[in-house]
């Protein structure tokens, strides 16, 4: 599903994020990436939605070559992509569903289509009666919650998420891991960039270890199960 | 449809979420317009004075007493046909001693015993405003004396003259003082509608994030700097109108002053339709500029927010 062939990612001379990553993520899988601060694990991930472009080599999602893509490609596959990140990302002066429904409407869905498989994603997640709060009046773990249902609103068969329980506390990091998992369950790709490998460790069919932009470890297609840091 | 509608909504919500900002920079923009709609106001009613003033602009040619009634008709036909002369009119002897007569008020006794045909008939000619110029003024009388119609051309030259370089001081001073004021006008409605765009860069990162494209994030903001930019421009008409009104009525009896003031006009069509055009299109094409750099390049945020404390500094380059 995603294939990166000798990637290198430079943001300046002097600073290599990436150093030659060859990469292969099959379909169905999650993946966890660990790796120290700066290891690399954010710039994969933002490869992958196309907001770095490699300073040489490829990066291919279901085929097609990132690397010479036009301001519409990188838009059309990131409708095909969920994003969850640390900070949620949601729009402040949104109500929880309207920040779901946003992403569906972007995606070309009519607003009460949109509106719908927002509130039905709202009720999956346990959050019906939180559906007209507006960001600021919802817990870290409720706002998470609601970032993950904005990315899977458009039914995605690839989620990234870039530290996802980073700013939440234990429970809800586990109610994260849980909806992971879940998601899973539905032949969904999943790659996650996260310091907490531990708790990820449960879930993920493969772990990818990434030092000074470098894969050094990689647990491969056998399942997380035994892998050591 | 869905995308039309999409794009209403945000436009629509986007004003509702921000409409301090919104009608700050619009009261801005009606400011900065206003100032420069006084200047074509200004620049209007000179123009008018000054068209006043280029009327009273005549030849005077008087006529050779063996000019006969017929002779005449002729001759003001033929003078009408010329290219530089707007309108001819004749003062015969009798009506140029009533308008002695009249001149002279209550010294009118001076002219007893002096016979009613002592002043000679005459034509007046009034150029055309092109040719109101001491060239032009020059050449056609040199043409009218080799008539023998005539005894005498008089044109008030020193007028000529000093009415030619206000024309032309004017001229200049239209392209001077406009040019300047458009430029200021320029930056400052650029930059008052770059600051408010730049605060909805969340919102654009986000909507890059779900997959928006380009047009589908820059529609709505252009049709906010659209609305902001025909309500400065509405905002400006309206103060202009009210400054007209204030000087049309002259409540602190100012024409007494400058008699002109009380024939003051408002502006005319074109130059409303010029404030309006200036308000739109600057209003869009700022929130089209700023934002198409957030747009294509996340560096300009990442900026933004390493350096959040100086504001200025988060301004895209070479803005």
């Amino acid at each position: 599903m995603i294939q990166f062939q000798h990637v290198v990612k430079r943001y300046t001379p002097a600073v290599c994020a990436l150093d030659d990553v060859n990469l292969e993520i099959h379909k169905g899988e999650l993946v966890l990436l660990s790796g120290a601060n700066g290891a690399g694990k954010s710039t994969l991930l933002k490869l992958i939605y196309r907001e770095e472009e490699p300073s040489s080599g490829n990066v291919l999602v279901e085929g097609q070559n990132l690397k010479s893509i036009d301001g519409r490609a990188v838009a059309r596959l990131r409708r095909r992509v969920g994003l969850v990140f640390q900070e949620f990302k949601l729009l402040a002066n949104l109500s929880a569903w309207e920040n779901i429904a946003l992403a569906a409407e972007v995606a070309g869905a009519p607003r009460n289509s949109a509106r719908d498989r927002a509130l039905r994603l709202l009720r999956d997640l346990g959050l019906e009666s939180r559906r007209n709060a507006k960001p600021s009046s919802l817990s870290s773990g409720e706002q998470q919650r609601v970032a993950i249902a904005r990315a899977l609103v458009n039914r995605p068969k690839l989620i990234l998420a870039d530290e996802p329980t980073g700013n939440l506390d234990d429970a809800a990091a586990c109610d994260t891991l849980r909806l992971f998992k879940d998601i899973r369950q539905q032949d969904t790709t999943i790659v996650v960039a996260s310091h907490a490998v531990d708790l990820f460790n449960e879930i993920a069919t493969r772990v990818v270890q990434l030092e000074h932009g470098r894969i050094v470890a990689d647990s491969g297609g056998g399942g997380a199960a035994g892998w050591q840091l | 449809m869905s995308a039309m509608g999409f794009v209403a909504r945000r436009a629509g919500h986007g004003l509702r979420q921000a409409f301090g900002t919104f009608l700050l920079t619009a009261f801005v923009v009606a400011l900065t317009l206003g100032v420069f709609g006084g200047f074509l106001l200004l620049q209007l009613n000179l123009e008018i004075l000054l068209r006043g003033w280029g009327d009273r602009l005549q030849l005077t040619a008087y006529l050779s007493p063996t000019v006969s009634a017929a002779d005449l008709d002729a001759l003001l036909a033929k003078l009408k046909s010329y290219p530089e002369i707007e309108r001819v009119s004749h003062t015969s002897q009798e009506q140029a001693w009533r308008d002695f007569q009249a001149a002279l008020g209550p010294q009118t006794g001076l002219l007893d015993g002096l016979p009613r045909n002592v002043l000679p008939a005459s034509i007046e000619i009034t150029l055309r405003p092109e040719f109101r110029d001491s060239a032009a003024m020059e050449q056609l009388t040199e043409r009218l004396k080799k008539q023998k119609d005539f005894t005498q051309i008089d044109y008030p030259q020193q007028w000529v003259e000093r009415f030619g370089l206000v024309v032309a001081a004017l001229q200049w001073l239209k392209w001077l003082v406009g040019g300047v004021l458009f430029l200021a006008l320029f930056f400052i409605v650029t930059r008052m509608v770059k600051l408010a765009v730049l605060g909805r860069r969340q919102e654009i990162e986000v909507m890059q994030l779900v997959g928006a494209t380009e047009t589908l994030i820059l529609a709505p903001l252009a049709i906010e700097g659209f609305v902001q930019g025909l309500l400065g421009a509405g905002g400006a008409l309206a103060i202009l109108f009210g400054v007209y009104r204030l000087l049309r009525e002259d409540p602190a009896g100012l024409s007494g002053l400058v008699p002109a003031l009380s024939r003051i006009e408002y502006l005319d069509g074109p130059s409303i339709a010029l404030i309006l055009s200036i308000g739109v299109i600057l209003g869009m094409s700022a929130s089209l500029f700023a934002l198409r750099g957030m747009v294509r390049s996340w560096k300009v945020y990442r900026r933004a927010r390493c350096s959040s404390r100086f504001c200025w500094s988060w301004l895209p380059a070479g803005s």
